[in-house]
């Protein structure tokens, strides 16, 4: 009989020291994965800038508006950026045209995306870049714009275009 | 005192025996029953899609306790979620919400400690709502990494 009890307390203890799991723990896994697509979303806050007549001595008209533009964009953080370009067509009144170049946007903010804060930026009817960057986020920035005045000018009321277009590779 | 000699000399046998194997009676009378844990899917895949929307996956869990054997679930990332291009989203912006509610909880992933994700007694079923919030400062890419599920039974 004691040599049975023995038996039993030294094969109690071969089963602790090998190791052998008692049930009393078990582990899972779950592998996860998670896709984050290249997204980009353009929001312009005002849309109409007036330039009002002004004495050509002035040497620039400043706009009736500030453009708050938000650029959300989600891109990766090497390779190819994201960029906001704007395009302009010239002003036209009937026949007679300004030169879109003779328009300029300056961005107030945070540097980060937009390009150089204060600087102004001549528009034109080819693509200009108006903020590029590989930091995902979302951007806000304050436009403002400035129409550089001329004796040169005919008279008439002139309009023109410039679209904005937000790219996130 | 012969027989005292052999039993003695079978237990060390037993005892030396590298990787014994041990029928289900022998663990029976060692130890208490054991505890399993089953979590399926075992792949799951979070879609991001533009914020502030959040993305959302579901896992079912299983634990098998005999009897009223009391259990403890915990949760652990192996690291912030990771993609190619080397960028990170942090393990915590990863929730979770578990149910029922007085089994399974809901928490905040780590990767630095095991996060409590219930508790109980016997067998239990359950599903657990994995949570990753989306916005603009997210990088675009594939990111990957692993949960580990750790179920204890004292």
């Amino acid at each position: 009989m004691k040599s049975k009890i023995t038996l039993l307390a030294i094969l109690a203890i071969t089963l602790v020291g090998t190791g052998v799991a008692f049930g009393d723990s078990s582990t899972g896994s779950v592998s996860l994965k998670a896709e984050v697509t290249s997204i980009a979303e353009l929001t312009l806050g005002s849309a109409v800038i007036d330039f009002p007549a002004t004495n050509p001595s002035t040497v620039s008209i400043p706009g009736s508006a500030t453009t708050t533009v938000t650029a959300n964009v989600r891109t990766g953080s090497t390779g190819t950026p994201a960029s906001l370009v704007a395009v302009g067509t010239n002003l036209t009144s009937a026949s007679d045209t300004i030169l879109i170049s003779n328009v300029t946007s300056s961005y107030t903010g945070d540097a980060g995306f937009f390009t150089t804060p204060g600087t102004p930026i001549a528009m034109a009817t080819t693509p200009v870049t108006v903020g590029s960057g590989n930091t995902s986020g979302s951007w806000t920035g304050a436009f403002t714009w400035a129409l550089a005045n001329s004796w040169t000018y005919a008279n008439g009321s002139y309009t023109a275009t410039i679209s904005y277009t937000l790219t996130a590779p | 005192m012969k027989a005292r000699k052999t039993l003695l000399s079978i237990a060390i046998t037993l005892a030396l025996a590298p990787g014994a194997i041990l029928g289900p009676a022998s663990i029976k009378a060692a130890g208490p029953p054991g505890v399993q844990l089953f979590v399926t899917p075992n792949k799951i895949t979070f879609r991001m899609d533009p914020p502030p929307s959040t993305a959302t996956c579901e896992v079912t869990i299983q634990v098998i306790a005999p009897g009223r054997t009391p259990w403890r679930l915990t949760l652990l990332a192996q690291g912030p979620l990771q993609s190619q291009k080397g960028s990170q989203i942090p393990a915590s912006r990863i929730t979770w919400k578990g149910s029922p509610g007085h089994v399974f909880s809901d928490g905040i992933l780590s990767d630095k400690h095991p996060q409590l994700l219930g508790r109980g007694q016997g067998s239990k079923v359950g599903m657990v709502r994995f949570l990753l919030k989306n916005d603009w400062g997210l990088a675009a890419g594939r990111f990957n990494q692993k949960f580990i599920f750790d179920l204890s039974s004292p």
